[in-house]
């Protein structure tokens, strides 16, 4: 419904203009003394509307999709079981993964009897989805806080698995990593991942399964 | 010889000292707006900010020098220049003190006292729309024609109420030339109030600074550079020295017109109620009349900066609405009026 | 012959040429601007400073900015005064006001000159003072009647605009 115009008659100061122009320069004064004041005060975040960014960073989200990050369990093994479902869901393509065994001698280094022998994640094309994330059944690749993302070559946006570990240790000493939101399914890791889960009858699995078609759903119409 | 040399100093200390008030305005330009609008502004280069427009000025010679395939070049360089040449002159005649005795030798603080100062002022003032009307026209480019052909119409128009404005202040002194005008603002006038132009003059005052905003195409009159509606204006083809030229003019231009309010209106050097030549030595009046001066002139050039961040752009059918219906019909009033008042109190 | 006037002198008739060849119509207003300059300079040479501003207030502030500003509202910037130029019509009648104009000027000039002949400059001339006093005692009529003559072309123009719309 269109709004009726209303022709509004001025009084006579407001048709001279000027006093209301002062009225206005008052209200712009109140603000520029307040702020005056305000940049001579110490410490960050001395003006209300404006974060100084290097100095004063803005509280971000637990749940910021930023950079990736590979997580390790409790006993410092790595998740990762290689499966290949996070490069095979991005819609970006940024993620490459070589899958290998286990090797006998290096069991307690992998909580998987298979890892991804190289993991490798091209920034540049990632769009922070966080697909990866959802579709990761050992809730190995986590999207974390970082977001200065920015570097002087490309081979800087390259991130390989040592960095990705390296990511998340730090998160983890400084009290930054999300809070669990799937079940994670270390104890019995599948030995053959299929891309379509469904002939898994692990309980966990299932409830991942359940998840899974929504997300598909919404790759399918990002591509 | 000896006054050759005077001059010559006095002509490069303006000079240089204008120069430096509108490199500090171009900072206090940008720290004032954003603290209007509640940010902090640029801090980052040196103590404050301060070195800011030295950055900027940095960045601007640095870059590529863009002359658009279609322009006509030898106008296109001619316009900035054109623009910033009479904002630099008109300074040959504002008294920017009193008088400073330096070995003996009286030193008028003022370049020429020619006695059609204030003429000079206005003819100068006309002579700046050439920057902006060539600068337009040479860029070949619609959005600079339209700003070159609003600044055209709204400086004729505006040319007249400031013309008549000021016409009341010479009726008042006697006198076009500007020392002289300043040395009549000494004292109190009715006993009680300064002997001030404003307190002489309050209509004329605020034609005149009204007119004057107009004339430096600052807010609320900024239509030929209105950037919501025609990019930037006669300066959107501009890029490199020749836009610094233009935005350097304009602040050459508002120092120069509040350096013109504060001789008419404000007293030029006078301090109210005191006078400083009964109890300053000659050197430290002379000194201390240049720094009176000037702390006027940098609060009229903040208010250019208040009022830029307070008020909206008229539309241009106002623009021209308030210069022939409202302006000139108050200038012709005042001016009526001050006769009359000349006429009955002689 | 002193250096001061031929350096203006010469500035004036180029630029005056320049003016009535150039092609483009804003350079030609600029070449009009800057013969009014050196007109302006050269009134200051003569001890009129008065008169040098109003040159420069007047003709080259309000009625050439007035000229620009129909240039720039009724041409593009590619557009050309070859037209208008080679119109033969005009070129005649620009000839025969050019003469008309110069015989004037020439016949007053001789008749100033006879009339004055060489002296020295009294006291104070040139002076805003002296061109008031001048102007409001001795040449009051004459001031006065040039005055509603303006203001006659005036209520014309006014009367013509109004016709049309």
């Amino acid at each position: 419904m269109a709004k009726p115009v209303v022709e509004k008659k001025y009084t006579l100061g407001e048709r001279i203009y000027l006093l209301e122009i002062l009225k206005g320069m008052v209200l712009t004064w109140k603000h520029f003394v307040f702020n005056f004041m305000a940049s001579f005060r110490s410490g960050p975040h001395t003006v209300p509307t404006t974060w100084q960014y290097p100095e004063d960073r803005r509280e971000i989200s637990p749940i910021f999709r930023g950079e990736h990050m590979q997580t390790l369990d409790d006993q410092g093994r790595e998740k990762c079981i290689g499966c290949g479902m996070c490069a095979k869901i991005c819609p970006a393509q940024c993620i490459s993964i070589v899958k290998a065994k286990v090797p006998e001698d290096q069991q307690e280094l992998y909580a998987g009897k298979t890892y991804s022998s190289s993991f490798n994640i091209d920034l540049l094309r990632c769009i922070f989805c966080g697909f990866c994330e959802e579709v990761c059944p050992t809730n190995a690749i986590v999207l974390g806080q970082g977001y200065e993302l920015a570097e002087y070559r490309r081979e800087g946006c390259q991130r390989d698995k040592a960095r990705l570990i390296e990511n998340f240790r730090l998160a983890r000493e400084s009290g930054k990593l999300k809070p669990q939101r799937k079940p994670v399914i270390v104890a019995e890791p599948k030995a053959k991942p299929a891309p379509e889960g469904g002939a898994q009858k692990d309980p966990g699995v299932q409830k991942v399964e359940q998840a899974k078609p929504k997300k598909a759903a919404a790759a399918k119409e990002t591509t | 010889m000896d006054d050759w040399l005077i001059a010559l100093i006095k002509v490069v200390f303006i000079w240089v000292w204008v120069l430096l008030i509108a490199v500090i305005m171009t900072w206090v330009e940008r720290r004032g707006a954003s603290m209007i609008q509640d940010r902090l502004g640029p801090n980052r280069a040196g103590p404050f900010g301060l070195l800011q427009p030295l950055a900027d000025g940095i960045k601007l010679f640095t870059k590529e020098d863009i002359v658009p395939d279609k322009a006509k070049k030898i106008l296109f360089s001619l316009g900035p220049i054109l623009f910033a040449l009479p904002a630099f002159s008109a300074y040959a005649v504002v008294p920017f003190g009193d008088k400073i005795v330096l070995g003996g030798k009286e030193i008028i603080l003022q370049v020429s006292d020619i006695n059609v100062g204030f003429l000079y002022v206005v003819a100068l003032g006309s002579m700046a729309v050439y920057g902006i009307i060539v600068g337009g026209w040479a860029s070949n480019n619609k959005y600079s024609i339209l700003g070159g052909l609003r600044s055209t119409a709204q400086l004729i128009s505006y040319e007249v109420p400031l013309g008549l404005a000021l016409l009341a202040i010479t009726l008042i002194y006697g006198t076009f030339s500007l020392r002289e005008i300043a040395l009549a603002q000494q004292g109190t006038f009715l006993g009680v109030f300064p002997n001030w132009g404003i307190f002489k003059q309050p209509l004329g005052f605020i034609l005149f600074i009204v007119t004057a905003y107009a004339e430096a195409n600052r807010v609320p009159f900024d239509l030929p550079e209105a950037e919501s509606e025609i990019v930037s204006g006669y300066h959107t083809e501009y890029g490199s020295m020749r836009l610094g030229l233009y935005l350097f003019g304009e602040y050459v231009n508002l120092c120069t017109l509040s350096a013109l309010i504060v001789t008419f209106y404000f007293g030029a050097w006078h301090l109210p109620y005191i006078n400083m030549a009964a109890f300053l030595g000659p050197i430290s009046y002379g000194i201390a009349s240049f720094l009176v001066f000037f702390l006027k002139v940098s609060f009229f050039l903040w208010l250019f900066v208040w009022v830029r961040w307070t008020v909206p752009r008229f539309r241009y059918d106002q623009v021209m609405g308030l210069g022939w219906k409202a302006l000139i019909p108050l200038a012709l009033i005042n001016l009526f009026i001050t006769a009359l008042a000349i006429q009955l109190t002689i | 012959m002193d250096i001061y006037f031929w350096v203006f002198a010469v500035m004036a008739v180029g630029a005056g040429v320049f003016m009535i060849s150039s092609k483009d119509p804003l350079p030609s207003a600029l070449g009009l601007l800057t013969v009014f300059i050196a007109l302006a300079s050269l009134y200051l040479h003569l001890n009129a400073p008065l008169v040098a501003i109003f040159q420069v207030t007047i003709y080259a502030g309000a009625i050439l900015v007035l000229v620009v500003f129909v240039i720039m509202l009724l041409m593009t910037p590619g557009e050309r005064l070859g037209e208008v130029q080679r119109n033969v019509s005009y070129r005649i009648m620009g000839a025969i006001l050019g003469l008309c104009a110069t015989t004037l000027i020439g016949l007053g000039l001789k008749g100033v000159y006879d009339l004055v002949g060489e002296r020295s400059l009294p006291e104070g001339f040139g002076s805003p003072n002296q061109f008031g006093e001048l102007f409001f005692r001795n040449f009051l009529l004459h001031f006065e009647v040039a005055s509603v003559l303006l203001l006659v072309a005036l209520i014309g123009a006014i009367y013509i605009a109004k016709k049309k719309v």
